[in-house]
C-alpha cells in the first residue's frame, strides 16, 4: 500500500466524521476513527519491515521525480526511524481514542477530528523528505495541539495553558519559517537531500544562523530549557488522552527533526563545528535534564510532575543526540520507544485517577487512593521504567548511551542522566505513596508553593468504578514499555537505523540520483552486570529517596533547612510564572545564547588560524 | 526586560548579520534561482497552466498545500470546538453584550452598499476560484472573498439573515465535504498506478478554464472549503459574544 | 542599500517580538505575533524578486519571458491564510479567557504558577 494513505486515510476520515457529526451515533465514529488509526499502525509497521530491507523508500509525490540531479516535487523518504515514530505515532492516538470514548459531553466528534488530523500530522512528519513540507506538518500538529489543549474550555485554566502552548510554539515556527526562508535564498531548494549537497562542506554565518533558527524553534516544540515553560502548562489542562499523544510523541518528534535536519542537511557544512557542536547540545541537554528533575520533584499536580519528568527525559534524550555517533543515537531511539510507551501508560493511569477521585493533586488526594491497588501497581511500574529498570526499554537504552559516551571519554552524561531519571522517578514514587497507602503528612516540603491548579474531571458519570477500557488501555500501554525491551535484537536494529540516518552522502544518492546503498553494518549492545547494576540501582534509590522524603522527619528537617536548595527552587518557581511575555523573553534569550555560540566558531575559525586552535 | 532586549539585540545582530550574506534583491544567484526558474519553464509546457503559483501550490508542491488546507480545517473546527456551547450556557436573541449600551441601527447608506455589494463579490469570487490555472487566484483566494458576503449582510444589521443565509449545519458540512475532496482527489490516482496527487485529468489548453487537469477541480474544493471556514468561524464568533449567554 | 527589504524584515520579527514582551492585552499580543510572521513573508518575497521580470503569469506573455520566482510566492499564499486562522484560534481563546476570568492582561493570566 503507498505511503501517502498514511496522512491521506486520517485526513479523509477526519473530514467525513466531521462532515456527518450531527447525524451519526458515537460508537460508528469511534470505530472509524480508531479503525482509521490502527490501518496507519500496521501501514507503519509494513513500512518500517520493508525499510528494513531496502534501506530507504522513496516515494515522489505527482511522479515529479528529480530532473538532472534536482528535484521538483516533494518526497517521502522513509527510513527505519520515521517508520518506527509512525508506528508509536499511530499505537498512541490509537489508545488515547479507544481511552476517551467516555469524553464527549458537547463537543460531539471534534474530539476524534483533531485526533485523527494529529495522527496524519504525525505521518508526515516522520515521513517527509521535504523542508517545508516537515514545517507544514508541524504546523499542522501545532494546530490540532492547540484546540485539543483548550478542549475543557468552560474553565479558565486550559485557556491559560493553551494560550502559554499557543504563542510559544507559534514563535517557534516562524523561527524554523525565517531558517527554511534563508536556505532558500542560499541554495533555492527545500529538499533535505539537494540543501545538503547545494551547502557541501562550506559555511558562514548564514548557514549558522539557518541553522541556529531551526533548530531552536524546532527545540520549542521538544521543550528543551529555556524553551519548555509551555509544556508543564498544557499538560496540567489537557484532557489526559491529550497528555499522551504530547508527552509520548510530539515533543520528541521536535527532537527528532533536529536530529534529522541536521544529518541530511548540515552535518557537511557544519564538519568543521563537531566538537563545538557537541559541546553546545550536551550544555542544553544537561541543563533541561537538571531543571527539569528539579522541578519535577516540587510539583503537586501529577499531571504537572509528569510534564517536567518528560522535560528531564528530553534532556537526557538530547544529551545522547549531542554525543552525535551512531550508537548513542541508537540508544536514544531505544529510549524514546520505552518513554512513549510508559509515559503514555503514566498518564493514561492518571486520567483513571482523575475519573476516581475528582483531583490529581497530591495533598488533596493523601490517603484517598488506598482502595485502588491495581493503579497503585501501574505507577509503581510506570516509575520503574522511567528510572530505567531492566528490561524496559529505557534500560536498554541507557545502555546504549552509555556506553557510547564512555567510548567517546564524555562520562559525565551517565551521573546526568542517571540522577534525572532517579529523581523523576523518585517523584512518582513519592506521589504514589502519599496517595494509595497514605504514608507521610498531609504537608510536602518541598511542593508547598506548588501550582495547584483546580480541574474538574475530564468524564462525566460513572465515578463509582472505572471502564474497562481505560484500565486496559493503560495496563496494556505500560507493558508494552516493558515488552518493547525485550524485543531481540532491539539494540542491533536501531543502531542500524541510525547508521543510516547519519550517511549524508547516501541519502542524498538515493533520493537525487536513485543509487541506492548497501545496508550498514551493526551490531547488538550487551548489557554489563554494572549497567545491570546500575539500572536496578536506580530504582532502589528512587524508592530510597521518596521514603525520606515523606516518612523520615530528620530526611525532611534537613531537606527544609538546606537553604540553597530552597533557594534554587523558589528561584525555579518565580522564573515559571505562567505569563507569557515572560516565557517569550526566555525564548529570545535561548535563541541567541544558541545562536551567538554557533555564530561565534565561524568568527573563531575565521580569524585564529589552525595551529593556534 | 533587560534580558530580553539583550538577547533580541544578540538575536538582531546575528539575523542581519545572515540576511547580509543573501544575494541582493532583484539579483538573484544561479543557485537560489534554480527551483522557480525549472518550474517557470515547465508549468506552460507539461502542466498547460499559465499560473505558475497556482501550478506550484496545487500541482508540483500539492501535497503541501494538502497539508495547509487541513491547518485551516483543523483551526476552524478548533475554534468551533472552543466555543460550543457548554451544558451551563443559554442563548437569547442576539444582542450587543454590553448591557445599556445604546447603538444605532446602521445607516440606509450602509445597508445599500452592504446589499448591492455582496452580489458583486459572490460572482467575482467564484470568477477568481474557477480561473486560478489560468490568471492570478485559486482556490484560496477566491474563498477567502466568497466568505465577505454573508459578512457584508451582517454588517447591513441582519445577523438573523445572515444565518439564515448560511446556515450552520450546511457550511460545516460544505467545509468538511471540500477539505475531504482534496485528499479524495489525490487518491484517485494511486488507482490507476500512479502516485498521490498525479495530474491524472486531460490538460487542456493552457489559457483555458477546464486547462491543468486537476488543478481546475482542486480549485473548486479548495475555494469551498476555505469559504465554508472562513463562514463558520464567523458564525462561531458572532454567536460567542452575541447570542450565548453566561450562567446567572 | 540592496538589501534593505531584509533589514525590514528583521525589524518587522524584533518589532513584533519587543510588542509580545511588553504587552498588556492579550488581543495585541496576538496581533504582534502576526507582525512576527509577516516578517517571514517580506524575507520570502524579497528572495524571489528578479529586477525587471515579469509576475509569473503566463498567459499574455510567452512561456520563456523571465519571471519572479513562483515558489515562495506559493509558499506564502498558503501561510497567509493558514496565519489568519491560527490568529483566529488564539482570539478564540483569548475571548473565552476574558469571559471565564474578566481578564486581557497577560501579566494577570498567571494561574500557572509555579
Amino acid at each position: 500500500m503507498a505511503p501517502p494513505i498514511t496522512v491521506a486515510l486520517p485526513l479523509a476520515t477526519a473530514a467525513a466524521v466531521a462532515a456527518c457529526h450531527r447525524w451519526i451515533p458515537r460508537w460508528p465514529a469511534l470505530l472509524l476513527s480508531a479503525g482509521a488509526s490502527l490501518a496507519v499502525a500496521a501501514l507503519g509497521v509494513s513500512l518500517a519491515l520493508d525499510a528494513s530491507h531496502s534501506g530507504l523508500l522513496l516515494y515522489w509525490f505527482g511522479e515529479w521525480t528529480p530532473r538532472t540531479g534536482h528535484a521538483i516535487g516533494i518526497d517521502f523518504a522513509i527510513d527505519p526511524t520515521g517508520a518506527m515514530l509512525l508506528v508509536i505515532s499511530a499505537t498512541l492516538v490509537t489508545f488515547a481514542i479507544v481511552f476517551a470514548f467516555r469524553y464527549f459531553d458537547t463537543a460531539g466528534q471534534f474530539f476524534q477530528v483533531l485526533m485523527l488530523i494529529f495522527l496524519a500530522a504525525l505521518a508526515g512528519f516522520s515521513l517527509t523528505g521535504d523542508l517545508f513540507n516537515l514545517f507544514v506538518f508541524f504546523e499542522l500538529m501545532s494546530a490540532a495541539a492547540f484546540a485539543l489543549c483548550g478542549y475543557k474550555s468552560e474553565e479558565p485554566a486550559p485557556l491559560q495553558g493553551a494560550l502559554n502552548f499557543a504563542v510559544t510554539n507559534t514563535i517557534g515556527a516562524v523561527l524554523v519559517l525565517t531558517g527554511i526562508a534563508l536556505l532558500y535564498g542560499r541554495t533555492g531548494a527545500l529538499n533535505f537531500a539537494q540543501i545538503g549537497r547545494t551547502l557541501g562542506g562550506r559555511s558562514d554565518v548564514l548557514v549558522l544562523a539557518a541553522f541556529a533558527f531551526i533548530v531552536c524553534g524546532f527545540l520549542v516544540k521538544a521543550a528543551v530549557v529555556p524553551f519548555h515553560f509551555w509544556l508543564a502548562d498544557a499538560h496540567a489542562v489537557a484532557p489526559t488522552p491529550v497528555c499522551v499523544i504530547f508527552s509520548g510523541i510530539m515533543v520528541e518528534m521536535g527532537l527528532y527533526a533536529v536530529v534529522r535536519i541536521y544529518w541530511t542537511v548540515f552535518s557537511g557544512a557544519l564538519g568543521p563545528f563537531h566538537n563545538e557542536l557537541r559541546n553546545l547540545l550536551m550544555a542544553f541537554g544537561a541543563a533541561t535534564a537538571l531543571v527539569g528533575a528539579v522541578m519535577c520533584y516540587a510539583q503537586r499536580h501529577l499531571k504537572r510532575l509528569l510534564a517536567f519528568s518528560t522535560i528531564s527525559h528530553v534532556g537526557i534524550l538530547l544529551l545522547g543526540i549531542g554525543l552525535l555517533s551512531p550508537e548513542a543515537l541508537g540508544g536514544v531511539g531505544v529510549k524514546l520507544l520505552g518513554h512513549a510507551m510508559t509515559k503514555g501508560g503514566l498518564f493514561l493511569a492518571a486520567g483513571i485517577l482523575l475519573h476516581r477521585t475528582g483531583s490529581v493533586d497530591e495533598i488533596d488526594l493523601h490517603g484517598r487512593g488506598r482502595h485502588l491497588g491495581w493503579l497503585a501497581f501501574l505507577f509503581f511500574f510506570g516509575a520503574a521504567g522511567l528510572a530505567g529498570c531492566p528490561p524496559f526499554a529505557t534500560f536498554w537504552g541507557g545502555v546504549m548511551l552509555n556506553q557510547a559516551a564512555g567510548r567517546l571519554g564524555y562520562h559525565w552524561i551517565t551521573w546526568v542522566a542517571l540522577g534525572g531519571e532517579i529523581v523523576t522517578a523518585a517523584a512518582i514514587f513519592r506521589f504514589t505513596s502519599r496517595v494509595f497507602l497514605g504514608w507521610g503528612t498531609a504537608h510536602g516540603v518541598l511542593i508547598a508553593g506548588a501550582a495547584r491548579i483546580p480541574e474538574k474531571p475530564d468524564t462525566q458519570g460513572g465515578h463509582e468504578h472505572t471502564p474497562f477500557a481505560m484500565y486496559a488501555s493503560a495496563t496494556v500501554l505500560a507493558l508494552l514499555g516493558a515488552a518493547a525491551g525485550m524485543v531481540p535484537h532491539l539494540t542491533r536494529v536501531a543502531h542500524s537505523a541510525a547508521l543510516r540516518m547519519e550517511n549524508r552522502a547516501a541519502y542524498a544518492a538515493r533520493v537525487l540520483d536513485g543509487v541506492a546503498s548497501a545496508a550498514p553494518a551493526a551490531r547488538d549492545t550487551s548489557a554489563t552486570f554494572p549497567d545491570l547494576a546500575q539500572g536496578c540501582g536506580a530504582v532502589a534509590a528512587a524508592l530510597l529517596l521518596a521514603w525520606l522524603t515523606v516518612c523520615s522527619p530528620s530526611a525532611r528537617r534537613a531537606l527544609g533547612s538546606f537553604h540553597p536548595l530552597r533557594r534554587a527552587v523558589q528561584y525555579l518557581r518565580d522564573v515559571h510564572s505562567g505569563i507569557i511575555p515572560d516565557y517569550v523573553a526566555w525564548l529570545v534569550f535561548g535563541v541567541a545564547v544558541f545562536g551567538g555560540v554557533a555564530c561565534s566558531w565561524v568568527l573563531w575559525h575565521a580569524t585564529i588560524p589552525a595551529q593556534l586552535r | 526586560m533587560a534580558l530580553f532586549l539583550v538577547s533580541a539585540a544578540v538575536f538582531g545582530t546575528i539575523y542581519v548579520a545572515a540576511l547580509a550574506s543573501l544575494h541582493p534583491m532583484g539579483v538573484a544567484d544561479a543557485a537560489s534561482a534554480s527551483y522557480g526558474n525549472r518550474i517557470n519553464a515547465a508549468t506552460v509546457s507539461e502542466r498547460h497552466i499559465t499560473d505558475a503559483v497556482t501550478a506550484v501550490n496545487f500541482d508540483f508542491r500539492g501535497f503541501d498545500t494538502l497539508g495547509e488546507e487541513f491547518i485551516m480545517f483543523a483551526s476552524v473546527i478548533g475554534t468551533i470546538l472552543l466555543l460550543r456551547k457548554h451544558r451551563d450556557e443559554s442563548e437569547g436573541t442576539p444582542r450587543d453584550q454590553k448591557a445599556g449600551r445604546e447603538i444605532s441601527p446602521p445607516s440606509d447608506a450602509v445597508r445599500v452598499i452592504s446589499v448591492s455589494l455582496a452580489g458583486m463579490v459572490v460572482t467575482f469570487g467564484i470568477y477568481i476560484v474557477t480561473h486560478g490555472q489560468v490568471s492570478p487566484g485559486g482556490g484560496f483566494q477566491g474563498g477567502v472573498l466568497l466568505a465577505a458576503p454573508p459578512l457584508l449582510i451582517y454588517l447591513a444589521g441582519e445577523f438573523q439573515q445572515f444565518c439564515r443565509l448560511a446556515p450552520r449545519p450546511l457550511v460545516e458540512a460544505g467545509e468538511a465535504v471540500g477539505a475531504a475532496g482534496y485528499a479524495i482527489i489525490g487518491v484517485i490516482p494511486l488507482f490507476l498506478h500512479a502516485a498521490y496527487l498525479y495530474n491524472f485529468l486531460p490538460l487542456g489548453t493552457p489559457g483555458d478554464i477546464f486547462s491543468g487537469g486537476t488543478v481546475a477541480l482542486i480549485d473548486l474544493t479548495v475555494g469551498l472549503e476555505v469559504a465554508g471556514g472562513f463562514i463558520v468561524l464567523l458564525l462561531a464568533f458572532l454567536e460567542e459574544t452575541l447570542v450565548r449567554r453566561d450562567p446567572a | 542599500m540592496s538589501h534593505l527589504a531584509y533589514f525590514v524584515a528583521a525589524w518587522l520579527f524584533l518589532v513584533g517580538l519587543y510588542g509580545v514582551v511588553t504587552s498588556r492585552n492579550m488581543v495585541h499580543l496576538i496581533i504582534c505575533l502576526s507582525v512576527v510572521q509577516s516578517s517571514t513573508y517580506v524575507v520570502l518575497l524579497t528572495i524571489g524578486y528578479r529586477t525587471g521580470a515579469a509576475a509569473p503569469v503566463f498567459v499574455d506573455i510567452p512561456p520563456s519571458t523571465p519571471a519572479v520566482d513562483p515558489v515562495v510566492q506559493a509558499l506564502m499564499l498558503t501561510d497567509i491564510v493558514v496565519e489568519v486562522t491560527v490568529m483566529a484560534l488564539l482570539l478564540a481563546l483569548a475571548i473565552l479567557a476574558h469571559a471565564r476570568t474578566g481578564e486581557l492582561d497577560p501579566n494577570r493570566l498567571g494561574l500557572m504558577r509555579g
